[in-house]
């Protein structure tokens, strides 16, 4: 499923860098909106005490170019390649568990060791753990 | 007190530097060696280890960094006391917390009132208002976002990798008839999360699953017919069926308004019919009979006017039988109009589009050549060389035994099996067939 992982990304670029969604419109129609139109809100779409801990770190003053290289879709393209964008995801949890960090540079620039930090069974390769900007 | 493994969302404070070795003693920790708090960091029990590093050493991994950009501490157990571990019997539960993230900016709609904290793991424990505090430490300049969606069926490296937390899973009309009973006995165990199942079908081991949402879904929509056992469906935990509007075989309107009413019925959210084929076939046969694949052609015969006749279709039929109706893959202004307009009768349509559309312009479609088609999102399958893949797939796939099978249980041979094989290409001639035919009736 080609333009999964810079979805987040483009629409951060495309609508609120450019002024045309506001922040709070981003994170809705992410995360909040699909959890009211299922039925799981406010156990999910929101952070809020009692909420389940579902978080995304997002770097909003990262900018690159995509590079479909670096993506970890198995479609082998994606249609935003080349495209310059601004906002980067960082790190990904559920239920305050540990995921992967997609932007290992930040994270360790952050964190020391993210790497350690969220878990990681092995030292991040470069397929799971360098970000999909050039 | 029934409270386990909560995160803390705190953006006012900091963590203190790197010197930081050991987290902040928790006060109502007093009393417990960190020892036994460290142990606590061990993942839940009763499922699988969702971090291989923790379950094998048993030590929280900050102890070790000492910093790290979400603090990761001892986790929030109720547990009693241990005699000699300087706490007496029966001194009531240590709370502590499995995961800090400090510093960043909150982003989160208005907190809903009455919530509570429950005694179910991976929860928020407290969290605090953007901008109320000094910025933090090491998620400074971060954002912290509820986590996304996806709606397709992607292995935990890649949501994670989209920054999602809950994934909505549909099943073939097939798979589902053959897994019907598996998938009671899987609903059931998950009933008690929301309809939400906690278990993933891919089999992974570490890391922590998704929350995902299974979803029947059918490539033919005979096979969602009467033989579903839809009711049987929702009871146990299906919130919504979903409904292809396609023309292949034959379904007309009739057949397609009794199946809102179910989903209806059911009580849990709604249908999510889309597609189009049904108007572009025919309009489609004309191109591809005359060797034009060009993706240009590809979006010459799905001109709006068939989305937006098919989105109102699709939201009158929900209008009568007075359900819900999700829209998937909205591409164009006249559809997004008949949504609003609907939406301002009252009706309770939802919509979604996908954000390659937003690139997806006719200077893109005419310049880009062959490349366009990365922007169509459902690229045609016959023409060759816009996906270069396909051939070494299909290779590839028709060398596989067919005795192979995933994980799952799956004829390997079928799944992978690419749009390009033989077979799904006399499919395709055989709908272009039929769809040139009525075209020339209509003629």
């Amino acid at each position: 499923m080609p333009g999964l992982e810079t979805e987040m990304p483009v629409i951060y670029s495309e609508g609120v860098s450019r002024g045309r969604i506001p922040l709070q419109t981003f994170v809705a129609a992410f995360s909040t909106n699909p959890a009211r139109i299922f039925g799981l809100y406010p156990q999910k779409g929101t952070i809020a005490v009692g909420s389940d801990a579902d978080l995304v770190l997002f770097d909003p003053a990262r900018a690159g170019v995509v590079d479909e290289r670096r993506l970890h879709s198995r479609a082998g393209y994606d249609p935003f390649n080349g495209f310059a964008l601004r906002g980067l995801l960082v790190l990904t949890l559920a239920r305050a568990r540990s995921s992967r960090a997609t932007d290992n540079s930040r994270a360790r620039s952050a964190a020391g060791d993210i790497s350690c930090a969220i878990g990681a069974t092995r030292a991040p390769s470069a397929r799971t753990a360098v970000h999909y900007f050039s | 007190m029934g409270i386990r493994d909560r995160a803390l969302i705190a953006s006012t404070g900091s963590l203190g530097g790197r010197t930081t070795r050991t987290p902040s003693r928790p006060s109502h920790a007093r009393g417990s060696s960190w020892s036994a708090s460290w142990t606590a960091c061990r993942p839940r029990s009763g499922g699988r280890s969702p971090d291989r590093t923790w379950d094998s050493t048993g030590v929280c991994p900050v102890n070790t960094t000492g910093t790290c950009v979400l603090q990761a501490m001892e986790a929030q157990v109720e547990r009693p006391a241990r005699p000699g571990a300087g706490r007496p019997p029966g001194d009531g539960p240590v709370v502590s917390h499995e995961l800090v993230v400090r510093g960043g900016t909150v982003v989160t709609p208005p907190t809903p009132s009455g919530l509570t904290s429950e005694s179910t793991g991976g929860r928020i424990a407290r969290s605090s208002r953007p901008g109320s505090g000094p910025a933090g430490d090491r998620c400074n300049g971060l954002l912290v976002l509820p986590a996304a969606w996806t709606c397709t069926r992607i292995s935990m490296r890649r949501w994670a990798a989209c920054g999602a937390s809950t994934t909505c899973i549909g099943h073939d009309g097939g798979g589902l008839r053959r897994r019907d009973h598996h998938l009671r006995l899987r609903l059931a165990g998950a009933r008690s999360d929301a309809h939400l199942g906690s278990r993933g079908l891919e089999g992974q081991g570490g890391g922590p699953r998704p929350h995902r949402l299974w979803l029947p879904r059918s490539s033919s929509a005979t096979r969602a017919s009467a033989r579903w056992p839809r009711s049987a469906l929702v009871d146990i935990g299906y919130p919504s069926l979903k409904v292809f509007m396609i023309n292949e075989f034959g379904i007309g309107d009739d057949a397609l308004c009794p199946r809102p009413g179910r989903g209806a019925e059911g009580g849990r959210g709604g249908e999510r019919p889309r597609r189009e084929r049904r108007h572009a076939r025919p309009l489609h046969a004309h191109p591809a009979r005359a060797g034009r694949h060009d993706p240009r052609y590809y979006a010459q015969s799905r001109p709006t006017l068939a989305e937006a006749e098919a989105t109102r279709r699709a939201i009158d039929y929900a209008a009568l039988v007075d359900a819900e109706i999700y829209i998937v893959h909205l591409s164009c202004a006249d559809a997004l109009e008949a949504v609003s307009a609907a939406r301002r009768r009252g009706l309770r349509v939802w919509a979604e589009t996908r954000p390659i559309y937003l690139a997806l312009t006719e200077e893109r479609l005419r310049d880009w050549g062959t490349e366009a088609a990365k922007f169509v999102g459902a690229p045609r399958s016959a023409p060759r060389g816009i996906r270069p893949r396909c051939g070494t797939d299909c290779a590839r796939a028709t060398s596989r035994p067919s005795a192979a099978t995933t994980p799952r249980g799956r004829s390997s041979r079928r799944r992978r099996e690419p749009r390009t094989s033989p077979r799904c290409r006399t499919r395709a001639r055989s709908r272009d067939r039929d769809a040139g035919d009525l075209l020339r009736r209509r003629e």
